[in-house]
């Protein structure tokens, strides 16, 4: 009952026009600020922060959060049009919404990736509100071994995405956790593989790498054939512009996994969309009947890492608005946002600023509804990108590949490097390297190895605190068994497939 | 792509040995635990031993992961040439400013890559520039690198 | 599009504002910036650096102290280094200047790849100064900083203490506290201030070196609590927790400076307005409430004293980071 109470509180405060206005404002420049690739949402709240000081905090809130969860809808847009990764955390979304573009299923790879961000935003909503303070308490539980645990966890996925060679796979993710760990080693500020270049310092920023060997590969690989027509198959009518009801229900299993999995990896502080993103992705594979097509165009490949990727907004407020603890970059900004304000992020702000907490609840349901309606027309709009010829769209694509990569730090190396990268993608294709193992391998080999190195602080050295607890000994468990698996299923596979093949 | 396999193992098990020669460098152990060097020696270790392994599964011709792109070697050659476009248009970004290098390189590959007829070329080119300096410049404000012309 | 719209009236102003102060430079009463600053900060948008640019520019164009439109620039990479390469590369440019803290000197000392050191730039004031607190977990019966010591005297290396990099104030409060005290417990460094508290309250570890303002509304809630001020005298907002020398473990205090450089050999009638423009800000409602809210101290000193009290700091912390372990390259 009194969470009803409150919602109406809530209700009554993000329902006013102003706030309405606010709200929308906020998840259309977050719309924008996720489909242009390298502008993310840190920047974009840091530019308007001074705008805000006139506003009623609450007011602010709204749509500072409104950009932070708009930016992951629009995230999606230019990695299924042009293989350009709008964010880091939809990387995942080009394997296979790039290749129902490219087979003239655009339209629902798009409205897919709107209602799985929808669904799965609204449910990671739905949690903050039902039950942020328990939450927060259980996300208490984790320290370095159980992160340690959430990463092994992470990085069995490879044993899915590897492609046919599994040395080829397992050579991309040993590659990727190389790239990953360039730069100053955290724990004694001593310098790896940097090359002498103070650009490298700080290691090779993830959009640079993903950037060069989706977006540029892509056009490579394009440009090996002068008559390019049949690149995209154009959809035709308006009917194949949106996901049908066959899709949606093939989706059914993804929404859960991707509310899931996106809402619980959010709630760990530090641990981010893309890391929940891949995840998922990973789920669905392994519990996918037909496996084989992720990655050539599954639609389940769409939904399930975009939906993690939304709910990990609501879970990650958890821990914000319920300890003041941010979880990530732009939980940083928001957290510094409400100081600049002059509230007191904390452990009592529920408490004491109840119209805030349950305004912004509220208006984050609001938000996710109007982003859906935002959404979902925009889609036929955007597709017609696709008509362009391709002399006139790769262009355009290298262009906002360089601006994207630019404008992440401003710096000249992370271009060069981009273009290194995709040199590098070109000929991962043609010799058949996996690119997913070599992304999640960057992604996730660093924290891994600083859970591990943290853990054996924890213990002065002794291994089997990972073992030792409850949580981290359960997840390690998972793990095993996920690797394990696969190898059962090939084996019962291909004794399937003998007969089966005509 | 035989050749290719073999050659991708000795790029690797080159890599995997300067890998390992610069953690040695590195302490394997520190005050504080595991040191810098723990991770990137075994990660040298392992990309290694991987890189072996491709070049003798190729060699010896084991059936697995045995299908080709079929690209011919003219395609490799639009590709690269495309790839080498770029890499020249980004050493201009610094000298020109991104406005003037994307119209060159633009114009370039339509007109060359594409043949298509200068003027087509000159259109997507500058059209496309107006856009980026419209969306990026105009309306975000992102400072793209300028030439000695001021955009 | 409404923000652009904003900028662009920004924009605007500043011209005219800009307009309006050129005669005073014609007639030749000392420099004025001519047009919009930049200001530099060495953090990502929502750091630690990058907040106080941000915190300056508003508390100045709000006391009308300079015209809006002030940028900040953030320079993220290399924990510092990359902001000191830009300054350097504006040598002879008055229209930037940039925010620093410690880790510019820690990582002039500890970085081989800097091509600049915090010496090749022109000091000009500094701010304010950050103390460090113990803080441990509400429920925890340690009363004060010296039971802790006491107890992992007891048990050595099984406390644990959370806090950033090896090379981070609190690493070496711990390095120099061991070593007078003789005590030995753990040190896992975590990458950011919410998942130390969440380390903290989880119980995970046990104490943490932090500065009061990050810890304030855990201390409110009775989640934490702040068991000693690791500064010369106690602290305002704080006075009833004694210090580290009260309880009787005497160590040489370093405090976390923020302040302001510019770029190499900046001409003095330049580093004259700077310091001009920032002494006055000191004085204003602005900054006493910053200061206030903030816990911080306000520690004004200009260019000349702020150049030699860098270079002590700078001897200060190449024998503290020595002890800590960590290697000094310059």
């Amino acid at each position: 009952m009194e969470t009803l109470q409150n919602l109406s509180l809530g209700l009554s405060v993000a329902l006013t026009l102003t706030n309405l206005s606010w709200c929308f404002i906020g998840v259309f420049i977050g719309t924008v600020v996720g489909i242009l690739p390298g502008i993310g949402p840190p920047g974009a709240i840091a530019m308007l922060l001074p705008l805000t000081f006139k506003l009623d905090p609450t007011s602010a809130f709204i749509m500072l959060a409104g950009i932070y969860y708009g930016a992951k809808y629009g995230g999606s847009t230019t990695s299924i049009l042009l293989n350009i990764p709008g964010e880091p955390s939809s990387v995942v979304t080009c394997l296979d919404g790039y290749q129902m573009a490219r087979q003239g299923r655009a339209g629902p790879a798009l409205g897919i990736a709107a209602i799985a961000s929808f669904i799965a935003g609204t449910f990671g909503v739905l949690g903050l509100m039902l039950a942020a303070p328990p939450l927060a308490r259980f996300a208490l539980r984790f320290a370095p071994p159980e992160y340690f645990a959430v990463m092994s966890l992470g990085l069995t996925m490879v044993a899915y995405l590897t492609g046919k060679s599994v040395v080829k796979g397992l050579l991309a993710t040993f590659f990727g956790i190389w790239l990953g760990i360039i730069g100053t080693d955290l724990f004694t500020a001593q310098s790896r593989y940097t090359f002498g270049q103070v650009e490298l310092v700080d290691g090779i920023d993830f959009t640079v790498v993903s950037i060069g060997l989706f977006a540029v590969a892509e056009i490579l690989v394009n440009m090996e054939s002068r008559v390019k027509a049949d690149l995209f198959k154009l959809p035709k009518g308006l009917r194949n512009l949106l996901p049908k009801l066959q899709d949606l229900k093939d989706c059914r299993f993804a929404f859960v996994n991707g509310t899931l999995v996106g809402f619980f990896v959010g709630l760990l502080p530090g641990a981010g969309a893309t890391i929940a993103s891949m995840i998922s992705y990973g789920i669905e594979k392994a519990v996918s009947k037909h496996p084989e097509k992720f990655g050539a165009g599954a639609i389940e490949g769409v939904a399930a890492p975009e939906g993690a990727n939304n709910s990990d907004a609501g879970g990650g407020l958890v821990p914000l608005l319920s300890l003041g603890i941010p979880g990530s970059n732009v939980g940083a900004m928001l957290l510094a946002a409400l100081y600049l304000w002059g509230l007191r992020p904390g452990p009592l702000l529920i408490h004491e600023h109840p119209e805030l907490f349950w305004g912004v609840v509220a208006s984050m349901y609001v938000g996710n509804f109007l982003l859906l309606i935002l959404n979902l027309p925009l889609v036929p709009i955007f597709v017609q990108i696709l008509r362009l010829p391709y002399f006139a769209l790769y262009p355009m694509v290298l262009g906002i590949s360089i601006v994207g990569v630019y404008s992440v730090n401003y710096s000249f190396l992370d271009v060069w490097l981009m273009g290194f990268f995709g040199l590098l993608g070109y000929l991962m294709r043609k010799l058949h390297f996996p690119m997913a193992p070599l992304v999640l391998g960057m992604v996730l080999g660093k924290p891994t190895e600083r859970a591990l190195r943290q853990s054996l602080m924890m213990s002065q050295g002794d291994f089997t605190i990972l073992f030792m607890r409850p949580i981290s000994a359960t997840l390690l468990s998972a793990a095993v068994i996920i690797l394990l698996s696969p190898t059962v299923q090939r084996l019962s596979l291909r004794e399937k497939k003998g007969p089966q093949r005509v | 792509m035989t050749k290719g396999d073999v050659w991708a193992g000795l790029i690797l098990a080159g890599l995997a040995i300067f890998i390992i020669q610069q953690a040695l460098v590195l302490d394997y152990f520190s005050e504080y635990g595991l040191g810098p060097g723990f991770l990137p020696l075994w990660l040298g270790i392992v990309i290694f031993t991987l890189s072996l392994a491709l070049i003798g599964i190729r060699i010896l011709g084991r059936p697995e992961a045995f299908e080709n792109e079929g690209g011919t070697s003219a395609g490799t050659g639009r590709a690269l040439a495309t790839w080498g476009g770029l890499m020249l248009a980004i050493a201009l970004l610094n000298v020109l400013g991104f406005i003037t290098s994307f119209v060159l390189l633009t114009f370039l590959l339509v007109l060359v890559m594409d043949r298509r007829s200068p003027s087509t070329s000159m259109v997507v080119a500058v059209g496309g520039a107006l856009g980026f300096y419209l969306v990026f410049s105009a309306i975000l404000g992102v400072p793209l690198p300028q030439g000695p012309w001021g955009f | 599009m409404k923000t652009t719209r904003a900028f662009i009236v920004i924009a605007a102003t500043m011209v005219v504002a800009t307009l309006a102060v050129t005669p005073v430079n014609v007639l030749g009463q000392g420099f004025k910036p001519t047009r919009a600053v930049d200001v530099v900060n060495h953090s990502r948008a929502g750091g630690g650096s990058d907040l106080f640019a941000r915190a300056l520019v508003q508390m100045l164009e709000q006391e009308k102290l300079i015209p809006p439109g002030w940028q900040v620039l953030n320079k993220a990479a290399g924990a510092g280094a990359q902001a000191m390469a830009y300054l350097a590369e504006k040598k002879g440019d008055p229209h930037t200047i940039s925010v620093f803290t410690n880790t510019w000197v820690v990582t002039s000392l500890t970085v081989k790849e800097t091509t600049y050191t915090i010496d090749d730039f022109t000091p000009l004031v500094r701010m304010i100064l950050e103390p460090t607190v113990a803080v441990i977990k509400g429920d925890s019966l340690y009363k004060n900083l010296k039971d802790f010591v006491e107890d992992a005297k007891k048990k050595p290396g099984q406390l644990i203490q959370v806090g950033g990099t090896v090379s981070s104030v609190d690493n070496l409060f711990r390095n120099l506290i061991q070593k007078t005290t003789g005590a030995k417990w753990q040190y896992v460094d975590v990458r950011s201030g919410g998942e130390r508290i969440a380390n903290l309250l989880g119980g995970h570890m046990h104490i943490y070196f932090a500065q009061p303002a990050e810890v304030s509304e855990h201390v409110r809630a009775g989640n934490v609590k702040i068991i000693a001020a690791l500064t010369e005298s106690r602290l305002e907002g704080l006075p009833n927790v004694s210090t580290i020398k009260e309880q009787g473990i005497d160590v040489p205090i370093i405090t976390q400076v923020r302040g302001a450089v510019g770029p190499p050999a900046m001409p003095k009638d330049r580093v004259q307005y700077w310091e001009g423009l920032f002494l006055r800000l000191t004085k204003t409602a602005s900054w006493k409430k910053y200061v206030k809210e903030n816990e911080v101290e306000s520690a004004y000193l200009n260019s000349e004293q702020l150049g030699a009290s860098l270079k002590e700091l700078s001897n200060q912390l190449r024998e503290t980071l020595k002890e800590a372990g960590v290697k000094v390259v310059r």
